[in-house]
């Protein structure tokens, strides 16, 4: 079964007979090696260009920064991969954040407020699944019409924004804590743990699974693996709802580094998500995409941006500079498959 | 039908009863569906709030919604084709904001609308060279485009508003003005529609465009030149973009970084979606479009109109479109089963 897009080329009798050659071939042929090189040449390069960059505490806020986007990305990677999409990440920051946030004011208990945020993940993500597998319309259309009307609701709990009234120190914790001390690196920050730990956790489920291997098929080729005995319909469910309840634990974190709940969060987020997924490898045709790119396509733009921040450029070139490495990722990908001729 | 029964060797007809029947008409023709789903929306808003029973409430929905048209005229075309475009609620930023900063820069308001309107085919081919010669997905590099050109309009107008400063009120009075009874901005739109029906379907370029959305591979085996089309529809729909971006900027007279941001892209995908068009490509018809972005703006004035929330407009509007698409795959399945019905 083909998992990364490049690794169906055979190596060479030269390449088996020197393990080198195939690792250089990794690094410059497929999406992941070449994401790795241009992330350790630009982190370089920004080391030398701004003292600040390589310090524990810089590093700690990009990482703790770009953790959301990891969490979320990692659920629509295996969605991408089961050949669907979800335009509704983006809104459902605003509702569960707004939501979550009420249920900690109401309860005062932490994991009560997580639990209503997780639930509210698996309440969307099987409302995307149901719309899209049982009425059969495209999960585009479906998952953007929920990006609206999640986007409406979160209007409907709240005019603006809802405050923290509970101080509960756990929760500003979640965001803005530090989880352990790594001797010689520093304070590692929660959030950073626990998208490594998700990181983790999947990355073995996409890889060592059965469920994993079944992803990949569906993505691949639907009708196969359908007829190979595969549940279509339970697989690509399940990666609905794992893609929500992630975005609902990314959006619980928001909330925790903002200390509010705010209606109008994460507007564009559902584009940026999808953007560094599609950067990392996958493909929207399904079947093709691995955690590693993904997670490697996250640091890269989020280094971007911290680095235009650090280099005291206009922050507006964030938006345009992220658009640009979209845009020339495409087109080394189209070149790479026109080259290997699978055009 | 009847002497088709009365014809010896044939099949007896499956008894079809008569609200079946009576279906047939709208199973043929989507437009009639959609015509008859406008119709209930406008109804429903005439019973409940009297202001929509206003002849200047429609002329001004027409004002209202004329952006929508007109961008919608080039997205549906491409999208016809089975291409993307997702840099147009950018491009209604970037051809305002240049619109009214040549203004400025020339105080002369035929060189700034001609600038205005010049950014269409320039960002349309642009988009068209990366799809068409580089062969990259149109998904994805429209995305990154959406992204390269929303920072540019950030980094050159610094976050602000750009305001005209010679005050041309012929720009500005043009947006308001009547002909005939009829906002001028809504004949535009009627104009660019009727050009793009004709187009579509009487002419060789039309026959193409469906050709090509139907079987990319057939069509470049049957001689049609795929890419050159495909880069001339690229053009068209960065062009429409950037009409529909000059006349946001006439509403005021002034170039809003931020127009678009919220998902105009999105919305005008949505509507096309609802009136039929599908996004494979090779299915809808133009008509079908524009009244499905009549029935979502209708439904959005008519919430405003009762001065529903924004909350309940979004949700409203989502749950619009999920009938409208639903109705559509049904409309679908019962066309098959009609065959069966005269056997």
């Amino acid at each position: 079964m083909e998992r990364a897009p490049a690794l169906d080329i055979e190596p060479t009798a030269r390449e088996r007979a020197n393990p080198l050659a195939g690792a250089v071939r990794w690094l410059f042929r497929t999406q992941e090696g070449i994401l790795l090189v241009v992330l350790i040449a630009l982190c370089l390069l920004l080391a030398r260009l701004s003292p600040v960059f390589a310090s524990e505490r810089n590093i700690f806020v990009l990482l703790s920064q770009m953790s959301m986007t990891a969490i979320v990305a990692i659920g629509m990677t295996l969605l991408i991969v089961a050949r669907e999409i979800d335009l509704s990440v983006g809104s459902m920051q605003a509702f569960v954040g707004v939501v979550a946030m009420q249920a900690l004011n109401a309860t005062e208990h932490l994991l009560a407020g997580l639990a209503v945020a997780l639930l509210a993940g698996v309440a969307v993500g099987l409302v995307n699944a149901g719309l899209t597998l049982k009425l059969k319309i495209n999960s585009f259309i479906v998952t953007l019409a929920m990006f609206s009307i999640v986007r409406g609701l979160a209007y409907t709990f709240t005019a603006a924004s809802v405050q923290n009234h509970h101080k509960l120190e756990s929760f500003r914790a979640i965001g803005t804590g530090f989880a352990f001390t790594l001797p010689g690196i520093g304070r590692v920050p929660w959030p950073v743990v626990i998208a490594a730990a998700i990181f983790a956790l999947f990355a073995v489920i996409l890889n060592k699974t059965t469920f994993g291997r079944a992803v990949y098929a569906v993505g691949g080729n639907p009708r196969a693996a359908e007829l190979s005995g595969i549940r279509v319909d339970l697989i690509k469910t399940l990666c609905f709802v794992i893609t929500s309840v992630l975005a609902a634990l990314a959006a619980f974190i928001l909330i925790s580094r903002m200390n509010s709940g705010q209606n109008n969060a994460g507007f564009g987020f559902e584009l940026q998500v999808i953007g560094a997924v599609l950067l990392g490898g996958a493909s929207l045709a399904g079947g093709q995409g691995t955690l590693l790119g993904t997670l490697l396509a996250v640091l890269l733009l989020g280094t971007l941006n911290n680095g235009i921040v650090l280099l005291g450029i206009n922050s507006s070139w964030q938006v345009a500079v992220n658009g640009l490495v979209i845009v020339i990722a495409v087109l080394l990908d189209a070149r790479r498959r026109r080259s290997l001729g699978q055009d | 039908m009847a002497a088709v029964q009365g014809q010896p060797g044939m099949r007896a007809p499956a008894r079809v009863g008569g609200w079946r029947r009576a279906l047939l008409p709208v199973v043929r023709h989507e437009e009639l569906l959609l015509l008859l789903l406008f119709l209930a929306v406008v109804a429903f808003f005439m019973v409940v709030e009297p202001s929509a029973r206003s002849t200047t409430a429609y002329l001004n929905l027409l004002r209202d919604i004329s952006p929508n048209l007109i961008a919608g005229v080039g997205l549906t075309l491409l999208l016809l084709s089975g291409e993307f475009d997702l840099s147009i609620g950018s491009m209604l930023a970037f051809s305002g904001v240049a619109t009214v900063s040549v203004f400025n820069a020339t105080d002369s308001m035929w060189l700034g609308i001609l600038a205005g309107l010049l950014t269409g085919p320039l960002v349309g081919a642009v988009n068209g060279y990366l799809v068409c010669v580089q062969g990259m997905n149109s998904l994805m590099t429209t995305l990154g485009m959406m992204f390269v050109l929303r920072g540019i309009v950030y980094v050159w107008t610094n976050k602000t508003p750009v305001v005209d400063e010679n005050k041309f009120t012929a720009f500005t009075a043009f947006y308001q003005s009547d002909v005939l009874g009829v906002p001028a901005p809504g004949l535009i739109a009627l104009a660019l529609i009727a050009l793009g029906h004709v187009m579509l379907t009487r002419t060789e370029f039309g026959r193409n465009i469906y050709a090509i959305g139907g079987n990319p591979t057939a069509a470049r085996v049957s001689g049609i030149a795929v890419n050159r089309n495909k880069f001339l529809l690229f053009v068209l729909s960065g062009t429409t973009a950037a009409i529909a971006g000059v006349l946001v900027a006439s509403q005021t007279g002034t170039g809003y970084f931020d127009a678009g941001v919220q998902g105009f892209e999105l919305v005008v995908i949505a509507s096309a979606v609802l009136g039929g068009v599908s996004l494979n490509g090779g299915e809808g018809t133009l008509v079908g479009s524009m009244l499905g972005v009549l029935t979502l703006g209708m439904t959005g004035k008519g919430l405003r109109l009762m001065n529903v929330h924004i909350t309940q407009q979004l949700v409203v509007t989502g749950i619009v479109m999920l009938i409208a698409v639903y109705l559509h795959g049904v409309r679908k399945r019962l066309l098959i089963e009609s065959r069966s019905w005269e056997e």
